[in-house]
């Protein structure tokens, strides 16, 4: 119980328009221009966009139709998921000189436990402006930080500290929460704020005024987190990465795919990417699913355990396209395809191989070595014949 | 259809055909046992496309004929009937009654002519081999074939006839990719032309081959038709679909120059494999052995529970080596094995070891280190 009495420090660090802002860094002449980053074309929804592209009032998930009627001159990217999985790995390395009580959010964004690194590194402030600097230098982009004795109001505080700040909830933690509106607040959707909203409350203040009886009656298990975060109360600890579970990428199509050659190339390349993936993690999964939307918006999935563990892009492959077959893909339209991988465990450890052993450490070997090829020369670096231009064709067939 | 039977030899002939219907239920008739009666017995036969079996028992046939039932609700009718004799009648429509003692059942089939053909195998080639033979011949290599439906090719147990140091034998092989079991028999199948080539009985097929070997003493025949083979024994026939496929070079993977050589006793290792397993990690249920001058030192450890050591002395000369196993493997082959010795002959702790039983060359084991 001791522990909870000191008062501690967590930052919440969150990357400015992350996806948008790294294509602005590996294209100078984005720079200072609008930016959406979303997915195909204009069936898709926007991911991210700069703030360039925001002072038109773009915002994430809106759809592209839209986002460029309101901004036409924008320049609209697919998104990237691997360059910016590899610039949040830089990010976090960086995280990782000042604490190791990480926890990842998402590709940008994190909580830091720093309470037992000021020793080393001066306050709360002081670390989150090194990270910043740091992240700056070496990067080249923008990180805002919240500080706050909790993770709840870090948060709060990175929002407010955007774009590219600092705030420091302040010792009167009231003047700055009170007057925050309720969307503001952690588990407040839009069907939690009509209500809310019902009972004339605007603000934390005015959530403040409520009982807590009155909240529980009304909300459950909701009202009494409301009852304590409007009292900036968040015992939640910072717990260091969780265990990865599974790997998958998914794509929806700009028209939906009716051959299967075209369904063989998006699933050479989901399964390249999602190789990638396992071999940055140093992992490799036993149970392959496929994923199939059709166009009219169904679902199915087919999965196969392979004991031996999966890892290579090559065997997934080949393993999807078999449950491929298991569906009724092609004589259905299909609108979306995905691959993931689970019961993710140490790659490289444990039993050998009697037959494939040779095999596996070639393609391995490879595998190594196109990772190193796109690592100096990116995306483009190399990819499979089949994959040429499979990207920037939109994923469509014709 | 008209016959009366005796409850336990109807009993026996249902239990037997319960693990070759088919229970996935995506065909409905291969569910049901096709009954045929005629003269004086009546033929079973049970099949899921892959592995099929028809055997005949003794029966007071009135009337001739054929049905199909739900062979899993006809066993489970019959093994509750009282002792007695067994009145089995259909009637129109596939309706079926039984009638024993003072209970009366009536079940509804479907017609025989659903039912798949079954092959006639009068005229093949057939050689023959010794029940208790068979037996040992699959009991010792069975356990390694592959679980993993994707490696089909290494789903079953792989045939062979061949010529090994002048004599002719056949020999039995199967792996599932991390060890190999290998067992041969001094007999002349050279004139049986699939086995020359090298067949693979599909993994299903293995279990009732061993089941069948098990049933008292007496001769098996066996034969091939087609893309099947096919297992006489008395009054029971079995026809199984050859797994389609490549067997993998296995001579390739069984090492010839292993150069480190130690004899353990089978037993002390045996059992302190079991004790170290216990240790071990759930899922690779990895084991260290180091071997030291004359002595065997074995260990596990699992971060949740702890760890375990033991000793025991052995032959051994050659410098120090520290390999890991999956205890798993090694006690399915030294489980199978009699002889009070077992030799090992490894190369370094990433290459695979050779296991076979002091004195015997009918036998051989490979299993791949595992790192630890």
């Amino acid at each position: 119980m001791g522990e909870n009495l000191v008062v501690k420090t967590i930052l919440h660090l969150d990357m400015d328009a992350f996806y948008a802002s790294v294509e602005q860094l590996d294209r100078a002449e984005l720079q200072g221009r609008p930016v959406i980053v979303g997915g195909h074309g204009m069936r898709g929804v926007v991911c991210a966009c700069s703030y360039e592209a925001r002072t038109f009032g773009v915002h994430s998930a809106m759809p592209i139709a839209r986002a460029l009627r309101l901004c036409p001159h924008a320049t609209v990217l697919p998104v990237r998921m691997a360059r910016y999985q590899e610039i949040s790995g830089q990010v976090f390395e960086i995280f990782e000189r000042y604490t190791d009580l990480i926890e990842p959010i998402s590709v940008d964004e994190a909580f830091l436990d720093v309470t037992d690194s000021k020793r080393l590194f001066g306050c709360g402030w002081d670390i989150a402006t090194k990270i910043r600097r740091d992240v700056r230098d070496e990067l080249g982009l923008a990180i805002s930080v919240g500080i706050a004795p909790n993770k709840f109001l870090a948060k709060l505080a990175s929002e407010q500290a955007k774009p590219d700040g600092i705030f420091q909830v302040p010792e009167a933690m009231d003047d700055f929460l009170l007057p925050l509106p309720l969307k503001r607040l952690w588990g407040v959707g839009p069907v939690m704020l009509q209500e809310l909203e019902a009972l004339g409350l605007r603000t934390v203040g005015d959530l403040r005024t409520m009982d807590r009886s009155f909240l529980e009656g009304r909300l459950g298990k909701a009202g009494a987190m409301l009852f304590r975060l409007a009292r900036g109360e968040d015992t939640r600890q910072v717990t260091p990465e969780r265990e990865l579970k599974s790997i998958g990428h998914e794509d929806t199509f700009d028209k939906d795919l009716w051959q299967s050659e075209s369904m063989h190339v998006v699933l050479l390349d989901l399964a390249e990417r999602v190789a990638t993936r396992l071999r940055r993690h140093g992992v490799m999964g036993t149970t392959l699913t496929l994923k199939v939307k059709y166009a009219d918006f169904s679902s199915v999935t087919r999965s196969r355990t392979v004991v031996d563990g999966i890892a290579n892009a090559g065997d997934m492959f080949v393993l999807a396209k078999e449950l491929l077959d298991k569906t009724e893909a092609g004589r259905k339209p299909v609108r979306l395809l995905g691959i993931s991988l689970n019961n993710l465990q140490e790659a490289g450890s444990g039993q050998g191989l009697l037959f494939d052993g040779q095999r596996q450490r070639q393609l391995n070997d490879l595998d190594r070595a196109m990772d190193r090829l796109r690592e100096r020369y990116g995306e483009k670096g190399i990819c499979r014949a089949t994959l040429v231009g499979h990207r920037q064709r939109g994923l469509s067939e014709d | 259809m008209n016959f009366s039977i005796e409850k336990e030899s109807f009993l026996k002939g249902l239990a037997r055909v319960q693990s070759i219907v088919e229970k996935k239920n995506t065909i409905p008739i291969l569910a049901n046992v096709l009954i045929e009666a005629e003269s004086d017995h009546i033929l079973l036969t049970a099949t899921d496309l892959e592995v099929g079996m028809k055997s005949a028992y003794p029966a007071k046939v009135t009337t001739p004929g054929r049905i199909t039932v739900s062979a899993k609700k006809l066993f489970e009718i019959i093994k509750e009937l009282p002792e007695k004799e067994i009145s089995f009648n259909a009637k129109d429509n596939c309706w079926i009654e039984i009638r024993c003692g003072k209970s009366v059942f009536n079940i509804v089939g479907l017609s025989a002519d659903e039912f798949p053909y079954f092959p006639q195998i009068e005229k093949e080639q057939f050689f023959q081999i010794q029940s208790s033979i068979l037996k040992r011949l699959i009991e010792k290599t069975a356990f390694s074939m592959s679980t993993d439906e994707s490696k089909y090719n290494l789903n079953g147990i792989y045939l062979r006839a061949l010529e090994d140091k002048g004599h002719q034998v056949l020999r039995f092989v199967a792996t599932d990719g991390h060890r190999l079991a290998l067992m041969q028999t001094p007999l002349d199948c050279s004139h049986v032309e699939p086995l020359i080539k090298g067949v693979i009985f599909p993994r299903k097929g293995v279990v009732e081959l061993r089941k069948i070997s098990d049933e008292g003493d007496g001769d098996i025949s066996l034969g091939f038709m087609d893309n099947n083979a096919v297992v006489k024994k008395g009054q029971t026939i079995i026809v199984m679909r050859l797994v389609d496929g490549e067997f993998p070079d296995y001579n390739r993977v069984i090492p010839a120059n292993n150069a480190i050589k130690t004899a353990i006793p089978r037993e002390d290792f045996l059992h302190a494999l079991r004790r170290m397993a216990i240790l071990s990690s759930e899922k690779s249920k990895g084991v260290k052995i180091d071997f030291q001058e004359n002595l065997l030192t074995m260990s596990s450890s699992n971060p949740e529970f702890g760890d375990a050591r033991e000793d025991f002395e052995i032959e051994y000369l050659e410098d120090e080596l520290s390999i890991g196993f999956n205890a798993r493997y090694l006690i399915d082959i030294l489980s199978t094995l009699d002889s009070e010795k077992i030799d090992l002959a490894l190369r370094d702790q990433l290459s695979p070891g050779l296991i076979t039983p002091t004195g015997d060359d009918d036998y051989l084991a490979v299993i791949m280190p595992m790192r630890l």
